[in-house]
């Protein structure tokens, strides 16, 4: 009854209705990216009643995003924003359960994350992370809710949404980095941020409630200076969808590597999977020894490792460690390998590393 | 002929201007990306993509003398 009473407004909408809103308070939504367009988003949502977000973002709260992200208050600064973003939805919107995740979209995290929720929001604000959403997205089959912006212009559209167009569709070829300013250089106004964020929000209501005239093949473009709008109609690309499949395959097959392809072994939490008894025994103090046939495999995993450092898994001849990546890749946010080597090429290569 | 073009984005201040009188010799997209490269050489190096009459235009689309928007992907959030 309560419920009732506290949306009674949206509820009152012929197209929403009980039916609506207890539809919206099943949902599941995962929110990328938790700065300019994302604090408006994750509270307008948590408000609408959505009953589960999840948000993520690796970053902290810096007191230069105090101005137009305004969730964060002064003493926030310095700790992580999707933490400080679950207290607060936590604090003031009790039908909304919200994971926080502070760590990076990665490739190795990518189907943990999006394979439970039934809509994905883009609200990053990185090129990169912007196409491995999408690719992810077309490969799980889940509705993509883009927005992004430079200086007084915003760009909105929904991709992959019953077949529609993707990013790659719009945009097939990735920039990069030198053609894209970020925020950070090129600055931005609260005001833009939040009125776009909440245009991503009410598609994000559309998708959920399968509402009319969401928008899904069309980019809308709106310049917050001169009022100049577009609405402009894009199509489906069917091999950009088949190139971002591919994608996610190739990036997945790169979890297994090789001694040749490590960066120093120094930044590796070394785990060895093998039984106590098999030889030959690798000797290094760095080495952690967590075989995977224990019952506790994943209680030592996040014991024992450097939260700091990605993991790389060894056994015998990689076999297992292949085993292990799959397996905690679903439980460890933190980037995971497994190294394909013997146990005797790598003794003889860390003998050469670490004299 | 000349087509007008109308820049987005970061693109208006790559090019230092809102729109461009293109001169062009073919009604096709390929002719006009090609005289778009050469006549603003600046913009050679970016991802764009053209739209005319609010589409996305692609090789075989066809084209009139309406402007031709040119968009930049954003990525600020």
């Amino acid at each position: 009854m309560n419920k009732i009473k506290r949306y009674l407004r949206q509820i009152t909408l012929d197209e929403i209705g009980v039916k609506g809103q207890n539809r919206l308070l099943q949902s599941r939504v995962l929110l990328i990216g938790a700065g300019g367009l994302g604090c408006p988003l994750v509270q307008i949502l948590a408000s609408s009643g959505i009953g589960h977000i999840s948000v993520l973002d690796y970053d902290r709260v810096a007191i230069h995003n105090l101005a137009r992200q305004i969730i964060f208050k002064k003493e926030d600064v310095g700790r992580y924003k999707a933490e400080v973003i679950s207290k607060y939805i936590n604090d003031y919107y009790p039908d909304c359960s919200i994971n926080h995740y502070n760590i990076f979209f990665n490739s190795n995290n990518a189907d943990r994350l999006i394979s439970n929720h039934d809509i994905v929001i883009d609200a990053t604000d990185d090129i990169n992370t912007r196409y491995l959403i999408n690719d992810n997205c077309v490969f799980y089959d889940k509705p993509l809710v883009y927005a992004a912006l430079y200086k007084y212009e915003g760009q909105l559209t929904v991709f992959n949404y019953k077949n529609g167009p993707s990013l790659r569709c719009l945009y097939p070829n990735k920039p990069s980095y030198h053609e894209i300013p970020t925020c950070e250089h090129s600055g931005m106004l609260a005001t833009v941020s939040s009125t776009l964020a909440q245009f991503q929000a009410t598609e994000v209501i559309k998708v959920l409630l399968d509402l009319p005239g969401v928008l899904s093949g069309k980019l809308w473009y709106y310049n917050f200076l001169n009022h100049d709008l577009r609405l402009i109609n894009f199509e489906l690309i069917p091999h950009q969808y088949e190139y971002s499949k591919e994608r996610v395959r190739s990036e997945s097959i790169k979890t297994q590597i090789s001694l040749n392809q490590l960066l120093p072994y120094e930044i590796y939490n070394w785990v060895d999977i093998r039984s106590p008894e098999e030889i030959p025994l690798l000797k290094w103090d760095f080495i952690i020894r967590i075989p995977i046939t224990s019952k506790d495999f994943k209680d030592q995993l996040q014991k024992k490792c450097d939260p700091n450092k990605p993991i790389l898994f060894f056994c015998q001849s990689g076999k297992r460690a292949k085993q292990a990546q799959e397996l905690s890749r679903k439980f460890i946010s933190k980037e995971c390998f497994a190294l394909l080597n013997s146990t005797e090429d790598i003794s003889s290569y860390l003998r050469t590393k670490c004299k | 002929m000349k087509v007008e073009i109308r820049f987005f984005g970061q693109l208006i201040e790559i090019v230092g201007s809102n729109t461009y009188e293109l001169e062009i010799t073919k009604l096709e997209y390929d002719a006009i990306l090609t005289q778009l490269n050469k006549q603003m050489p600046s913009i050679k190096s970016f991802t764009i993509q053209l739209a005319q009459n609010n589409k996305i235009i692609q090789g075989e689309t066809e084209l009139d003398l309406s402007p031709i928007d040119v968009f930049p992907p954003f990525s600020g959030g």
